[in-house]
């Protein structure tokens, strides 16, 4: 088991190696001129442009800009942001916990309602309660997410005006802390009001994932000898769903759980714009605007990385919870 | 409880309905852009002089757009290029996903290694930021939109196949199609494909629907399709400036996308169970 | 369940009526006096990015020249009609024909640090920005300046500032506005921190969630009645126009003129517009065929049609634009007639040109849904007089490496400045700027022309030439000009003497008039 972690761990090298220089190859052929972007059009001036560009360094041939960047890499240094003059980690560290926070919240949302209408749709199976919960997962899969963080702000804010329609109210670590060191409920309410619909707009298609999974896998293991002998023992219905099927059921929760961070960049980017969460989403978009490589770069990385990690830790988990799979 | 979930068994749908439910939404986006020029009464890149007119205002049963162009002619004509966005994007990563897939699962080794190595370089890298940065780099239009979500795709594709490839050349119908002679493409293309095009064709359902709204999220980020070429996704996105007052700019597209991406979604899990009998009940 | 959603609506309801009730009261109380601005309240402004920075020396965009013009002043600002007024600098002559400027510093200036604003800050400011070290985008800005010199004054006397240029220049004065004075760092300062000398002192800024400013009570110009400001950055517009509805915002710029109709008849909403100092122009690549013959760039000008642009794309939210000059320029000529819409002349104009049988080309755009709308307004209406056109759509980045290069045929752009009709003409008609000269015009005419009125010094003959560089520029149409943006502002009805500003900046300080402040609350 040791030995199937680290071979898993090993393998990313080579794949971050592969993700820095595709990066960095994305970013430079993208036409365009980080200095002239950020000076705008009103203020161009030619001799200026080219000496700020010879001063970064960004007339040099590629592969020397990508050895110095690879360098600073090892050195654990992701480079400055061009436009905001700061160090990358330090951008993508103060952005970091508002994605994650609304990813989790979106997540532990897709579990609490993808789940039990996933295990009731496979035991209620081919009722209109299965077809009903199977078309409203898909449906919840096939809409815009744009369009459905617009719709969920018109309704929940603009007709009801029950929750606010833009921005984080505050961290919510932060507001559990308050509440622990007696700062109240209102500093939990506010970071809950706003996280809610950015949080849901992001849970919809996770949840139709979720209830769809759950569902077959709930099938599959239905099917099982073991299950058929329980039945034979003459356990309850109940008793075999939950205690037996239901904590196989995790192993697509865990799946899923790799797929969707894999993903979850590109729900960020939309909704973080819609709902104007300070993610690094959108900061990354930005980016790709103003031509920042370094931010860019940072910010696929640090993604990569994430993605590496948490899959490698997936497979774990899943070695875990399903023996049959072998550690090679 | 359990009795009652039991006799709700007897209230049982027929138990196709999903299926019949996915494979109309198909028909209907298939019609529509098949039969887009002539279901159309008007061209679809006509102005007229009514802008923003509410449907059912002067023969424009959908109303028009913002420079007053027809919607329905535009919808019916964007099932088109929506379609053709998700056929292309799917179409590419597929072919794509095949080769990388097949030479990595066929050859296995080294080779195999290391293009598991560039899937999974491609798999871990943010899709959007790709997507984004080659639509910058190409600049936008269907063509670059289509490139870019194949891009994307293609990864699923080639794990697809390698993963099942690496099954099925230890079975015996290839050992003895390699006795007779058979050449390594061959096999590939006349034994291997065949028990490979079910899950490839499952994917693909799923893959043509991720491409639909992928490419509507381009649309947001102003990296769609050029004009006067509107697809479902670019309808949507510029119509969202105008939600409030002309609601139908945005509805029509959105729940157009939203049955196109259902019909893919319910015909792929059909077409899962149909290919797949373990599942199939 | 649905007793507890009843007894919610219910206190919803009553939560309403009193609301209602107590703006009533309010409405009545006003109905009879003229309201005296009340000390409070924070002001929260919906703006569409947020800060790159909140340095003043590396602000280039609008977004954080904003906020930084809270934090910062300026040596002279541009009032709400388009006229410098002093600000730091009290007044100002020009000596050594047009190139030296002396500027007298207002005394009793201070930083929100509590220290006097003198000459020697000012002198940082410029040097910081010209340091190619510092890499401050504004360099190019002082590019024509050879040196600054501070002059301390002695007791009473004002400190002095002398600015030298490389060449004269009447139009100097605009450059200045861009200019924030920062103080002269202590020696053992380890981080730069955003202490300025103007209305509001900097509070907090949390990235893409808000910059949170306090009112500076010993502002030299009076202080804000507003507590203080927050920027929001929101960079949906349909979810601004909603935080606005909604209370969450006090402020929004740039409404959609689809929007403005709808808000301007809700209740409690106001709406204030002024015409912007910007145009945006339809580009003609004069070295390309068949562009270079003038017939044709003729015949595309009364093709098409302005106020139908404005009309669909702009509804309320521009003007159409009969030369480069808009009305919020000194040099407006209101006399002045853009080419007419006129298919008839344009189609004769067509026939003797060198494609009498008509052409095709490709227009090109950067993304964004009014640009699209428009460039699909413009094919349909050069459509009319045989011109094919094919829209070629391209981000930002990427448009703005094409126009630089001129690898286009046509193009939509706009250009926003200030009103300064050199900053308006000069870098984009002269033969000499071969950079931003984007259309490839070159008139020895209108150089001569720009060159002159540069230097001169007298305001009326500088308006006689740029009056003449405008008709010779719209009757050789290397670019035709459109229409210029308005500035829409939207705000609740308790935000009280605010007025947007041509330049798209945010005044509230008393200096510039009426103080902004808010009622009840």
């Amino acid at each position: 088991m040791t030995l199937f972690a680290l071979r898993r761990l090993l393998w990313a090298v080579p794949v971050l190696l592969g993700v820095s220089i595709l990066v960095f190859t994305i970013a430079r052929v993208i036409p365009g001129d980080p200095v002239l972007i950020a000076t705008g059009l009103e203020r161009a001036d030619p001799k200026i442009l080219a000496e700020t560009a010879q001063r970064l360094g960004l007339d040099r041939p590629l592969w020397v800009q990508y050895a110095d960047y690879l360098g600073d890499l090892v050195r654990g240094d992701l480079g400055h942001s061009l436009r905001h003059r700061r160090p990358v980690s330090a951008l993508i560290l103060g952005r970091l916990p508002a994605t994650l926070e609304l990813a989790t919240a979106a997540f532990l949302l897709a579990i609490a309602a993808g789940i039990p209408l996933g295990v009731v749709a496979a035991v209620r199976r081919g009722t209109g309660f299965e077809h009903a919960a199977i078309l409203g997962a898909v449906g919840g899969m096939s809409v815009p997410a744009f369009w459905l963080g617009l719709l969920l702000i018109l309704l929940f804010s603009l007709q009801l005006g029950w929750l606010p329609a833009t921005a984080r109210g505050g961290s919510l670590p932060g507001a559990f802390a308050a509440l622990l060191t007696g700062g109240g409920l209102s500093p939990l309410w506010r970071s809950l009001s706003h996280l809610l619909l950015p949080a849901l707009a992001l849970a919809a298609p996770t949840t139709g994932l979720m209830v769809r999974m759950t569902r077959s896998s709930m099938l599959d293991v239905l099917g099982e000898d073991y299950i058929l002998a329980a039945r034979a023992r003459g356990l309850s219905e109940r008793t075999i769903v939950y205690r037996h099927a239901l904590k196989n059921a995790l192993v697509p929760v865990v799946t899923i759980a790799g797929l969707f961070l894999g993903r979850l960049l590109g729900g960020a980017v939309v909704l973080e714009t819609v709902f104007a969460w300070p993610g690094i989403g959108r900061m990354a978009v930005l980016a790709v605007r103003s031509r920042d490589y370094a931010v860019i770069a940072g910010t696929a990385l640090m993604v990569a990385v994430g993605f590496v990690v948490i899959n490698a830790a997936v497979d774990l988990v899943y070695a875990w919870l399903d023996p049959r799979v072998c550690y090679d | 409880m359990i009795r009652r979930w039991v006799a709700g068994r007897e209230r049982r749908l027929r138990p196709g309905a999903r299926t019949v439910i996915g494979i109309a939404l198909l028909a209907l986006l298939l019609l529509g852009a098949v039969f887009a020029p002539i279901l159309a009464s008007h061209p679809p890149d006509r102005l007229f002089d009514a802008v923003m007119a509410a449907p059912g205002t002067d023969g424009h049963v959908l109303g028009t757009d913002s420079v007053g162009r027809d919607v329905t002619a535009r919808l019916l004509h964007g099932a088109r290029v929506s379609l053709s966005v998700g056929v292309g994007a799917t179409a590419i990563a597929a072919v794509v996903g095949f080769v990388v897939g097949g030479v990595a699962g066929y050859a296995g080794g080294a080779v195999d290694r290391l293009l598991m190595v560039v899937v999974e370089v491609f798999l871990s890298f943010p899709a959007v930021l790709l997507a984004i940065a080659l639509v910058a780099f190409m600049g936008p239009g269907l063509r670059s939109v289509i490139i870019a979500l194949a891009a994307v795709g293609w990864t699923d594709f080639a794990r697809l196949v390698r993963g099942d490839l690496l099954v099925l050349r230890e079975r015996e119908f290839v050992a003895s199609a390699r006795a007779a002679g058979a050449g390594r493409v061959r096999i590939i293309l006349r034994h291997l494909l065949p028990h490979l095009a079910g899950p490839i064709i499952v994917l693909s359902s799923f893959g043509l629907a991720s491409a639909i709204l992928s490419e509507a999220a381009l649309s947001f980020l102003g990296l769609g399709v050029s004009p006067p070429t509107s697809s479902w996704g670019s309808m949507l996105a510029d119509g969202r400036t105008f939600m409030r007052v002309a609601p139908h700019l945005t509805w029509i597209p959105g729940l157009a996308i939203t049955l196109a991406v259902l019909g893919f979604h319910l015909v792929g899990d059909a077409l899962r169970d149909f290919s797949d009998p373990r599942t199939r009940r | 369940m649905s007793l507890r959603r009843r007894s919610i609506l219910s206190m919803l309801l009553m939560v309403v009526l009193v609301i209602t009730a107590l703006g009533a009261i309010a409405c009545n109380n006003e109905g009879e006096t003229v309201p005296e601005p009340e000390t409070g309240g924070t002001l929260v402004i919906g703006n569409n990015a947020d800060v790159d920075s909140l340095d003043p020396h590396l602000a280039a965009d609008l977004y954080t020249v904003r906020v930084c013009d809270q934090i910062f002043d300026t040596l002279i600002r541009l009032d709400f009609s388009g006229d410098y007024v002093g600000s730091l600098a009290e007044s100002w002559d020009v000596a050594d024909e047009g190139r030296t400027w002396e500027l007298t510093l207002r005394q009793d200036v201070y930083f929100h640090d509590g220290e006097p604003l003198t000459a020697d800050d000012v002198v940082h400011s410029f040097r910081r920005i010209m340091d190619p070290e510092f890499d401050s985008p504004r360099r190019g800005d002082l590019a024509g300046v050879d040196g600054v010199e501070g002059i301390t004054g002695d007791g009473d006397d004002p400190d002095r500032v002398n600015i030298t240029l490389v060449e004269p220049n009447g139009a100097f004065l605009s450059t200045l506005l861009n200019i924030h004075i920062v103080p002269v760092p202590d020696a053992d300062a380890r981080e730069w921190v955003p202490v300025g000398s103007g209305p509001f002192k900097f509070g907090e800024w949390v990235p893409e969630e808000r910059v949170a400013l306090e009112r500076f009570a010993d502002y030299w110009g009076g202080a804000s009645p507003l507590e203080g400001l927050v920027f929001r950055p929101i960079p949906e517009v349909s979810t601004r126009v909603v935080e606005l509805e909604t209370g969450g915002i006090h402020l929004m710029d740039e409404v959609p003129g689809e929007d403005m109709e709808r808000l301007e008849d809700m209740e409690g909403i106001e709406i204030d517009s002024t015409v912007g100092s910007n145009y945006s122009v339809l580009g003609l690549n004069t070295t390309r065929e068949p562009f270079d013959d003038p017939m044709v760039r003729q015949a595309i000008a009364h093709a098409i049609d302005r106020e139908r642009l404005v009309e669909v794309v702009y509804p309320g939210t521009a003007v159409a634009a009969d030369g480069p000059l808009p009305p919020s320029s000194w040099a407006y000529d209101e006399d002045f007639n853009g080419p007419a819409h006129d298919l008839e002349r344009a189609a004769n104009y067509m026939e003797n040109s060198s494609v009498p049988d008509g052409f095709s080309a490709e227009l090109l755009i950067s993304e964004g849904e009014r640009m699209q709308r428009g460039a699909i307004l413009i094919q349909s209406m050069l459509e009319e007089i045989g011109i094919e056109l094919e829209i070629v759509t391209q981000e930002w980045g990427t448009f703005l490496q094409s126009l630089m290069g001129r690898e286009y045929d046509m193009l939509r752009v706009a250009w926003t400045t200030d009103p300064e009709p050199d900053a308006l003409l000069y870098s984009l008609l002269h033969s000499g700027s071969e950079m931003l000269n984007f259309s490839g015009f070159a008139s020895e005419e209108v150089d001569s022309l720009l060159d002159r009125a540069r230097v001169e010094s007298d305001v009326s003959e500088r308006a006689r030439m740029y009056r003449e560089v405008q008709s010779i520029v719209v009757a050789e149409a290397p670019m035709i000009y459109l229409l210029h943006e308005n500035h829409v502002a939207a705000y609740p009805e308790e935000v009280r003497d605010f007025r947007p500003h041509l330049t798209g900046a945010y005044y509230f300080q008393s200096s510039f008039g009426a103080a902004t402040w808010m009622a009840g609350d």
